[in-house]
């Protein structure tokens, strides 16, 4: 399997069914119906605190294009959230531009929406309530926001639960909450920031097969940050694989399977041998960028 | 596909007989000493009157018999009446003047550095040693009272407000505002008071207990009204006077500080918030 | 236990000292209008203070004021600590006598300032029983929230290891609630002052308040306000002692560990 690494390292040896090799930033190959939805170039990002200052992002170039679900797969704080936040307009990048539809990112905008990671529901506002809240800032009439509110509480399938407080709920339900708000607003991009980080295992089973339905159901552009591999397996279409220290796209992960991915799938061998391949992408990124640090499998080792 | 719908996090919880057996045995005896500590006082109080005498102690009768009326009477709680309300005049300036504050300083990192010196030394400073000289400003009067209220209750609401606002502020629900776009006014009345709602109630139920200190302090200092009261009953030795004023004082007080209490813990409660025991206090 | 000074910008200590120092100079300006006759300049005020403790007339009222101040605060430290050891580690004391202590710290004790001095007399006893109603909850409370602050972890740890309920008591609880305990020891501190300043105005007059009303009474405004600062300058300095002692006791902590 080719990764074409952005970085430029060695390649593999080629797998059989070799992928399309999409290329990391630049136009797409071939599909020409499909452009770029969004576009980063260069980006980068250093924080500074106090005396110290760490370089987030170095020279971030990708593009997802219009309808496809990618995954950036990363060890954690290697700068993945902050891509995320450099989309969505929370964060304005230090070098480099960003583009979605087009258009320069300046500030948030309703056509792109943000998952985080801890839910972020006003507390003193019922589920109903919450979800109503995230809809204020559009400019549609009282009974659209109120049908769309009904609607997306019934798709994530808490109806019942519409007058109650999110510390009533449990994890999940309250991601379940967060996520209804976020789609309610309808955004064509929808970023999500290791949206099941916080949940047990079961719960976030679930709920990436819910997200998988919902892109069946309807065509968005969807980006997920995650450093469960698994999980950028079982829902993305490609997958960014991100190295830290300062934060790069290492290589790109075309990954060929079919939905629906169910356990059958994973209990592949061909998804073993994917799995295994994004981890060696990401350890020998980790072993580079520091020297101390040996990953077990490292492909360096004897 | 199967829908799994997953348990809310505290259901009703179902226990077995033994347990709730233990669990009513466990409540009846705590409410069976707290009446029992209430019955220890009042049989300690009436023992050391019987045997310190009236002159020092006055027996509970006494109070309840001579003390209470003469509070209507002789005008006494009317008398605290209008301190209550100095007091709360003063109160009231100092929330208006803390909670703006409060909320800059915790919205702010630079206006938190300014006003902090200033905060924690109105606190430290022995405030009673002020005393003597802002009367030389304000007078023996009521504007006195209500300076000293404002010098003592200002410092708890403008913490705690503070407290609650960088709460909110360096949190992550008010990235999420701005990612949903929210209007910045919006996001003061519907993000910001409410969050820092808890905080807000805890600094206004202990100022006001600063309060109470503050208006008694300035009224005994010049003998004014309440405070006056108060001294001239020790020197007539007007003992159940004294302890049935003293009494309404301390409930008033108790009362109000217990009222906020119930507030506060109501709000904690709907947003999920810890609701501390015994001492739910910022320091 | 590393100083806060080192983890704070050059930046931001600045503007604190900035800060400061404006008032310092409002002040000045304020007094030189000479518009309220409580507020002298602050470079008179100063060269007045100079001159009372250049004259010796302060150490004896200072280590008066001081002795009723430290005595009161040592009383309620050591009362107030252990029985806000006792309420954090027993549930049943604390939901008895929990509020009790929350009556008592609502109710205003000033008003019995009067009856104060009626029982205990007009000398250093009442003086230093008036200092311990003041000081005593701060530390109380927050001893208690800190023995509650101890994770059932440590617990669980101390019966995994063996030793005995009073040994934990000693060797994981106290430590863990230290932090707190000091928390409300520099509260206390500053408060034991405002305390004895209070039963020297109000109760029996003497030492520093006797000092400042006889300033008061003779006209003396300047000499006032010199006073009045210098006391405000000795709880900061009493609040400064405590965070020595509290570095001092990490120290030796540390040393035994």
């Amino acid at each position: 399997m080719t990764a074409v690494g952005h970085t430029g390292h060695s390649q593999n040896a080629a797998d059989p069914r070799a992928d399309r090799g999409s290329a990391a930033g630049g136009e797409s190959p071939g599909d020409g119906a499909t452009r770029d939805y969004v576009e980063l170039r260069g980006v980068g990002k250093t924080f500074t605190h106090g005396r110290q200052s760490r370089q987030i992002l170095d020279d971030v170039t990708f593009s997802v294009r219009e309808g496809e679900f990618c995954a950036i797969v990363g060890a954690s704080g290697c700068g993945k959230s902050s891509i995320l936040r450099v989309i969505d307009g929370l964060l304005e990048p230090d070098t480099g531009s960003v583009r979605v539809d087009g258009q320069d990112i300046t500030g948030p905008n309703s056509q792109i929406g943000l998952v985080f990671q801890q839910f972020n529901l006003l507390p003193w506002k019922t589920v109903q309530e919450n979800i109503m809240f995230g809809l204020e800032s559009l400019k549609v009439s009282k009974a659209v926001k109120r049908e769309r509110c009904r609607h997306w509480m019934s798709v994530v399938g808490l109806e019942e639960w519409s007058g109650h407080y999110p510390h009533q709920l449990s994890g999940g339900m309250q991601q379940r909450v967060s996520l209804a708000r976020t789609m309610a607003r309808e955004p064509s991009l929808v970023l999500m920031d290791e949206p099941f980080g916080a949940l047990d295992a079961l719960t976030r089973r679930f709920l990436q097969q819910e997200v998988v339905r919902l892109w069946q159901e309807g065509k968005r552009t969807g980006i997920l940050v995650t450093h469960d591999i698994e999980e950028g397996l079982l829902l993305a279409d490609r997958i960014f694989v991100m190295s830290a220290n300062p934060g790069r796209i290492a290589a790109v992960v075309d990954v060929p399977f079919e939905h629906p991915r169910d356990e059958a799938l994973q209990a592949t061998a061909e998804f073993a041998q994917m799995k295994e391949h994004i981890w060696h992408l990401l350890t020998a990124e980790i072993s580079k960028s520091s020297p101390y640090v040996r990953m077990r499998n490292d492909p360096s080792d004897g | 596909m199967t829908r799994v719908t997953d348990s809310p996090s505290r259901p009703a919880p179902v226990r077995p007989p033994a347990a709730r057996n233990r669990a009513r045995n466990r409540k009846a005896l705590l409410w069976s000493l707290r009446l029992g500590s209430i019955a220890l006082v009042l049989v300690a109080w009436e023992i050391t009157a019987a045997s310190v005498g009236e002159d020092l102690l006055p027996s509970i009768g006494s109070v309840v018999s001579d003390g209470i009326p003469a509070l209507i009477s002789e005008g006494h709680a009317a008398e605290f009446g209008q301190t209550l309300i100095r007091m709360l005049i003063g109160f009231a300036i100092a929330c208006a003047i803390a909670l703006p504050a409060g909320a800059l300083m915790g919205a702010s990192k630079f206006w938190a550095d300014i006003l902090t010196p200033y905060a924690y030394g109105i606190y430290m400073a022995p405030r009673p040693a002020l005393l003597p000289l802002l009367i030389l400003t304000f007078g023996a009067g009521a504007t006195f009272g209500i300076v000293m209220v404002l010098l003592f209750a200002v410092f708890f609401p403008l913490i705690n407000t503070a407290k609650g606002v960088s709460e909110v502020v360096n949190g992550p629900l008010y990235e999420m505002t701005k990612s949903l776009q929210v209007s910045r006014w919006r996001v003061l009345f519907a993000v910001l008071i409410p969050g820092s709602l808890p905080y807000v109630l805890a600094g206004i139920r202990l100022g006001l207990g600063m309060a109470f200190n503050g208006i008694l302090l300035a009224e005994l200092w010049t003998a004014y009204s309440t405070g006056g009261l108060l001294e001239a009953m020790i020197s007539y030795h007007q003992l159940p006077e004294y302890f049935a004023l003293a009494g309404l004082i301390g409930l008033t007080a108790v009362a109000s500080y217990s009222l906020f209490g119930v507030f506060e813990r109501r709000v904690r409660r709907k947003r999920g918030m810890a609701v501390t025991g015994a001492f739910g206090e910022a320091s | 236990m590393t100083t806060v000074l080192s983890k704070v910008s050059a930046g931001r200590l600045a503007r604190v000292a900035l800060a400061i120092a404006v008032f310092f100079v409002a002040w000045e300006a304020y007094g030189r209008t000479g518009r309220a006759l409580a507020v002298p300049p602050f470079t008179e005020v100063c060269s007045e203070l100079a001159d009372v403790l250049t004259s010796g007339d302060l150490l004896g009222p200072t280590l008066g004021t001081a002795a009723v101040a430290l005595t009161g605060f040592a009383i309620a430290g050591v009362l107030g600590a252990l029985l806000g050891l006792l309420i954090g580690l027993f549930p049943i004391f604390r939901q008895v006598v929990g509020p009790w202590v929350n009556a008592a710290y609502a109710t205003p004790m000033t008003m019995f300032i009067p009856i104060i001095g009626m029982y205990f007399g007009l000398g250093m006893g009442s003086q230093v029983f008036l200092v311990v109603t003041f000081c005593i909850f701060s530390v109380l409370m927050n001893t208690a929230e800190g023995v509650q602050a101890v994770p059932i972890q440590y617990y669980e740890l101390a019966k995994t290891i063996g030793i005995s309920k009073l040994a934990a008591v000693f060797r994981i609880v106290i430590p863990f609630a230290l932090p707190y305990v000091f928390v409300g020891l520099r509260i206390s501190v500053a408060s034991a002052f405002a305390g004895a300043i209070t039963a020297e105005l109000l109760l029996a007059t003497d030492d520093l308040g006797l000092m400042m009303m006889q300033a008061s009474g003779n006209f003396q405004f300047v000499k006032l306000a010199a006073l009045t600062f210098y006391v405000a300058l000795l709880g900061f300095a009493a609040v400064g002692l405590v965070y020595a002692l509290e570095r001092w006791v990490a120290g030796r902590l540390r040393a035994a560990a």
